[in-house]
């Protein structure tokens, strides 16, 4: 009886994630070209050695591993100072937390042209402002070298409320007698971020780690649409 | 206390400040945009909205099918996702706690390598354009994090209600209906919403499941909006399809910003 | 009539929880069934109740064998530890549920919740939740429901554990007159050596899922027939002597007393306990508690003794009485 309550949703994850997973590795072993009259036949793993051989293919995991850890890192940071900053008790504090998460909740293909048009050279905002310095203009997306930052700002700006949002969570499970005895130890509020808050977020904070990476490597539609599938 | 705090503010300019922008160029010619420090005819319009609105077919179409395709796929998920928390707290720990971590790895699988395969059956099956084909592959995405939000409530739940209620004499059926659900509605309402801003947002699989203009959802038709000229990207009417586009989302998140907040964190701190 | 539990055991993954248990309770009888965490009493109680099944062994009510039965048709009164009332629907509705569920008619159902509500003198908390009321009120909504179903049996699980001391006190008269006076057989689970032997005719104390002896509150007082069970029960907790290989010798606090040709002690510390008071003792033999009247100074010279009759002896290996 129990396991028919079960089987419904069981199934339906096992066909769509199923599925794919054995198609691809199938499909991996085998070629199928005008040579084999475009039937699919076993080809021995060459796909995998053309794979593993292939400049391009380590450059772009190259590229994709960089980006996960330059976005990750800068996420965390950001989504710390943040969560701080949400965890005082002031007035607005549940507007602040709604305008916060808005940028997690929007669809990605959204403000993925939204940054384009932001990083547009040479109308958007950002060259606007280099001229109105009197600067060079920075040509951020035409620069294959740096187009790949304004990629991962975009990703910052998304999902650091997500990685937030878990920290906040962390910091509201420590219980404020630390604060107050670590007070009457003789310690400062500065110490106390190093001492007590910093140590017991860590498996929040790892927790968002892997969370993020994972997600990180399956940024598609954001890249695909800033860069016009440049950079990745 | 009355003060405003000065780090609330540079948080809310850094998230809004983009979204401001956007704003602000969908009520701008485009003489305003390519000129932003000179002196313009014209420089506010409406022009931009009344473009996307008179568009065949017209904006709004694309907001019901979102709006379509996200419900449909919440319903599914809720229906299947519920009795499977269930049955899940029912398990022997070992298992149950094994199973978990099978549905963690799927909720954290980058899905968009699935894509691919998925679009081969939905040619093969012929349901390429059908909205509630795509809720299918959607709602089974969804339903890793459904389940274990859910059976997390479950789990925490007083001991002896699901017992109590069977000495009553209810059936499966009725404890669902009259005490189970009722108790965890909390973790289904953020369970729903986050759901339905996935399907509301989610676009690779979209993509390339969607052909005919008029079951596009958003994210896709918005996309198109920015690829439909070939020299450059139409960034005022853009602009425009994004505020409109942003509008639905804007009213979930200030709503429901304590389901969102306490579902984003069960699932990533029990899960 | 009665309850019978006949070889009963259950397995959880290869391990047994309860094993080669067989009880039998009368009707109007109230069996507790006491020992500490984890030692099966709960799990007992499942059995019986329906809500685990057994891996072995038959449970047998009324004459009828009820091992494979559902719990709602085994019709049992059971009352939860967390008293388990549903927390989205009022007093009322909680009482109400299992009736309009039963299917019984409309006026019928308002008649017996009400008759049940002034029985437990709580006719002005029908609309509130259970979350308004206060521990004591919650228990007596989770008796009455269990009453309401009209059971053939009671099953009540550590009913008091999450009450303070005066609310005992109250609800065990509440129990009595209530539960325990009905013509049906009760069962009562409780960690608490001191409920176990105000409300029972008979305890069974169970120790890793084995039953470790059964019988009447005096028997299991006064003959324990183990070690384990002497120290389970009857606080102060009685006093094991370290001495003679292969034997220990235990006798109570009570039966100490003071006496000039005894063996001499120093007092470490005394409890005054209000009706009486406890002595610690350093004596040659290990520390002793004494309990004695709380009028009683301490002399110069301590010197204690016991009678030889008040002795209890164990086998140092297994714990098992010898006399």
């Amino acid at each position: 009886m129990n396991l028919i309550l079960l089987l419904p949703a069981s199934c339906l994850i096992i066909i769509i994630f199923g599925f794919p997973l054995i198609r691809y590795t199938w499909l991996s072993f085998h070629a199928s070209t005008v040579v084999t009259g475009l039937e699919p036949i076993a080809n021995n793993g060459v796909n995998w050695i053309r794979l593993i051989s292939d400049q391009r293919f380590w450059q772009d995991t190259f590229q994709t591993v960089r980006f996960a850890a330059l976005s990750v890192t800068l996420e965390i940071i950001l989504a710390l100072i943040i969560a701080l900053i949400l965890d005082q008790r002031w007035r607005g504090r549940g507007l602040v937390r709604s305008i916060t998460l808005l940028p997690w909740a929007l669809p990605t293909t959204i403000m993925a042209l939204g940054w384009r048009w932001i990083f547009n050279s040479p109308y958007g905002p950002i060259e606007q402002f280099m001229q109105y310095l009197n600067l060079n203009p920075l040509n951020i997306l035409s620069n294959p070298k740096v187009a790949w930052l304004a990629t991962v700002f975009g990703d910052v700006w998304k999902t650091t409320p997500f990685v937030a949002i878990i920290i906040l969570a962390g910091l509201q499970t420590i219980s404020n007698d630390l604060f107050e005895a670590f007070k009457l130890e003789g310690g400062k509020p500065k110490e106390a971020l190093i001492e007590i808050t910093l140590p017991l977020l860590m498996p929040y904070i790892l927790l968002a780690i892997i969370f993020r990476l994972a997600q990180a490597f399956g940024v598609f539609d954001l890249i695909q649409i800033m860069t016009g599938g440049g950079a990745s | 206390m009355n003060k405003i705090n000065p780090w609330f503010v540079a948080i809310c300019i850094w998230s809004l400040a983009p979204l401001l922008w956007q704003l602000y160029t969908s009520f701008s010619t485009s003489e305003a945009l390519t000129m932003p420090l000179s002196e313009v005819e014209k420089r506010w319009t409406f022009d931009n909205y009344i473009q996307i609105l008179n568009a065949e077919p017209p904006f709004w179409r694309y907001l019901i099918n979102s709006t379509i395709l996200s419900l449909s796929t919440t319903i599914i998920t809720l229906i299947l996702s519920i009795p499977a928390a269930y049955s899940i707290t029912k398990l022997p720990t070992f298992i149950a706690n094994n199973f978990k971590r099978v549905l963690l790895s799927a909720a954290l699988f980058p899905y968009v390598l699935l894509f691919l395969a998925l679009l081969e059956v939905a040619r093969k099956l012929n349901i390429g354009n059908n909205l509630l084909a795509l809720s299918i592959p959607y709602s089974a995405l969804s339903i890793p994090l459904a389940v274990l939000l859910i059976s997390s409530a479950f789990n925490d739940l007083p001991d002896g209600l699901d017992e109590a209620a069977r000495l009553e004499g209810l059936n499966l059926f009725q404890r669902f209906r009259y005490i189970l659900v009722p108790l965890i509605r909390p973790a289904v309402a953020s369970t729903s919403i986050l759901v339905f801003i996935f399907s509301w947002n989610e676009y690779p699989i979209a993509l390339t499941w969607l052909s005919k203009e008029n079951v596009l959802t958003l994210p896709v038709a918005i996309a198109r909006i920015a690829g439909s000229s070939v020299y450059s990207v139409p960034y005022g009417a853009y602009a425009a399809a994004t505020v409109l586009g942003s509008i639905p989302l804007l009213i979930v998140v200030m709503i429901f910003q304590k389901q969102i907040v306490s579902g984003l964190t069960k699932g990533a701190i029990k899960g | 009539m009665s309850l019978i539990l006949n070889n009963i055991g259950r397995k959880v993954s290869r391990n047994w929880i309860i094993r080669n248990l067989n009880l039998r309770v009368e009707n109007g009888q109230c069996l507790a069934l006491l020992g500490p965490s984890g030692c099966g009493k709960s799990t007992t109680l499942r059995l019986i109740a329906g809500l685990d099944k057994p891996s072995e062994g038959s449970i047998i009510l009324n004459d009828k064998d009820i091992t494979s039965i559902s719990p709602v048709d085994r019709k049992v009164g059971m009352v939860f530890q967390s008293y388990a009332l549903f927390p989205h629907l009022s007093i009322a509705e909680n009482l109400l549920l299992g009736l309009k569920i039963r299917g019984i008619n409309l006026p019928e159902q308002q008649r017996r919740v009400s008759n049940i509500l002034s029985l437990m003198q709580l006719e002005g908390y029908a609309n509130r939740k259970p979350s308004d009321l206060s521990g004591g009120q919650r228990q007596r909504v989770a008796l009455a429901r269990a009453l309401l179903r009209e059971p053939m049996i009671y099953l009540l699980d550590e009913p008091m554990s999450n009450l303070d001391a005066q609310l005992r006190e109250e609800l065990r008269t509440e129990l009595r007159r209530l539960i325990l006076n009905k013509d049906k057989p009760v069962v009562y689970v409780t960690h608490d050596q001191h409920e176990a032997m105000a409300m029972a005719n008979r305890i069974a104390v169970l120790r890793n899922g084995e039953l470790e002896q059964i019988g009447s509150p005096e028997d299991l007082y006064h003959k324990p027939s183990s070690l384990f069970v002497a120290t389970f029960i009857g606080r102060p907790q009685i006093n094991q002597l370290t001495n003679e290989n292969k034997i220990i010798k235990a006798i109570r606090p009570e039966n100490i007393y003071l006496d000039d040709s005894g063996l001499e002690c120093k007092l470490i510390y005394r409890e005054w306990l209000g009706n009486n008071q406890l002595w610690l003792l350093n004596s040659p033999k290990g520390n002793l508690r004494m309990l004695c009247d709380a009028s009683l100074s301490v002399p110069e010279r301590i010197q204690i003794s016991w009678s030889k009759n008040h002795e209890h002896l164990f086998n140092k290996y297994d714990g098992k009485r010898i006399y």
